[in-house]
């Protein structure tokens, strides 16, 4: 169902019925983006887990602001997994601009999740993120996504900052439920990060 | 026109007129991101059109989910606007395959390509992503432009993942109003979806 445009209304409207119905209801329930769930954590968490998401919209689009709570002395890549998949199902190819370097990636072989960029650190500006994951619903084909992360170490020195584009893709057929962000190190994400899942009709 | 928060009411208040208009009708309609058209293809079709675009919007958006038919592990999507077939349409390309990155340009084409999409060869099930921002696309004295994300996995070797970003250009002022999208070579497969929103 399509948006249906709002009419003007005029002195001694009575609200009807089919008003309600067409204009309000269906407008809202299956024509405008809307929140599906937002998140943010108070506290350092090993994962971000998003579950018993709605069936009833067309594509679904993530926003982050995320940074990890402890480095951990690794370089922690942000991951991500569909209805608690943590088969090596997933694919990646990466396209990223770092200083006056562009530079490609791809994984050889399947992934446990879809691989990101490395998140930054507790002392460092949190990274943005957004992914676009289009027809989740249906249960005949593989899915795929687009994640876009921007972030900077906060420092004036060459390199520190990076743009990134990655393509990912899941093995997997059935309709996604469930979205979980993780660290491929398994250190926490930090206290502050935030996530919002929104449903595009 | 931007959203206008909704207040609070008391009980006994009624519901008049003008906040049917402001909190309804002037939020719908020009304060959230709304669904143009949806289509989702249950057999094979050379091209999905959006015609008849209203031209409420600031901006216009697309999601594809895409898959061809041609003999070949993978097709361009391409997109004209406004029925011009004509040699109007400018791109600049980057992408990253395999642990390579490449770039390109094209000028005096007649359609942008805005990525490419699996094709008849390509692992079973597999469908591309595309995401395309067209702002400003009502106005009539400036030309249009369009920004590009797109992904394809067409197998499981080295250079058979491409995740790419495009700027399309159309050498136009018109108004858009209608958005053609069609692969290369063959026809779109069932099971492929396009959404077109309207942004305020």
């Amino acid at each position: 169902m399509g948006y249906t445009v709002v009419p003007t209304r005029g002195g001694g409207y009575a609200p009807q019925e089919s008003d309600w119905d067409t204009y309000i209801k269906d407008n809202l329930n299956t024509g405008v983006h809307v929140v599906l769930g937002e998140t943010e954590l108070s506290s350092d968490a090993a994962s971000l887990d998003l579950s018993s998401i709605s069936q009833s919209f067309a594509h679904l689009m993530l926003v982050g602001f995320i940074r990890c709570g402890d480095i951990g002395g690794s370089t922690p890549f942000l991951g991500m997994r569909f209805n608690n998949d943590s088969g090596s199902n997933y694919w990646y190819q990466l396209l990223q601009g770092n200083a006056a370097s562009p530079q490609a990636t791809w994984n050889a072989a399947a992934q446990t999740s879809i691989r990101s960029r490395p998140l930054p650190g507790p002392n460092s500006p949190f990274a943005t993120l957004t992914c676009l994951i289009p027809h989740y619903t249906n249960s005949a084909n593989k899915k795929s996504c687009l994640i876009q992360q921007a972030q900077t170490l906060g420092v004036t020195i060459s390199g520190v900052m990076e743009s990134s584009l990655t393509g990912g893709w899941w093995d997997g057929t059935a309709a996604i439920n469930r979205i979980t962000l993780i660290t491929l190190t398994g250190v926490n994400l930090d206290a502050g990060s935030r996530f919002t899942l929104m449903g595009l009709p | 026109m931007s959203w206008t928060s909704v207040p609070d009411k008391a009980a006994g208040d009624v519901f008049t007129a003008a906040m049917w208009n402001t909190y309804i009708r002037d939020n719908l309609n020009s304060g959230v991101p709304v669904l143009l058209g949806d289509t989702t293809l249950g057999a094979t079709a050379s091209e999905i059109l959006f015609s008849d675009i209203s031209q409420e919007f600031t901006n216009l958006r697309l999601v594809c989910y895409l898959r061809c038919n041609n003999a070949s592990s993978s097709a361009t999507i391409n997109m004209q606007w406004n029925g011009d077939t004509g040699s109007n349409y400018d791109y600049q390309l980057i992408q990253g395959f395999g642990s390579s990155v490449g770039a390109g340009e094209g000028f005096t084409n007649d359609r942008i390509p805005f990525g490419d999409a699996p094709a008849g060869s390509a692992g079973a099930n597999l469908f591309s992503t595309s995401f395309v921002e067209i702002p400003h696309y009502a106005n009539t004295l400036y030309n249009k432009s369009c920004a590009i994300q797109n992904a394809l996995k067409y197998g499981t070797s080295s250079g058979n993942m491409f995740t790419q970003m495009v700027g399309g250009f159309w050498r136009n002022g018109a108004a858009i109003t209608s958005i053609r999208i069609f692969p290369a070579a063959g026809s779109w497969v069932s099971g492929c979806r396009v959404t077109l929103y309207g942004v305020p």
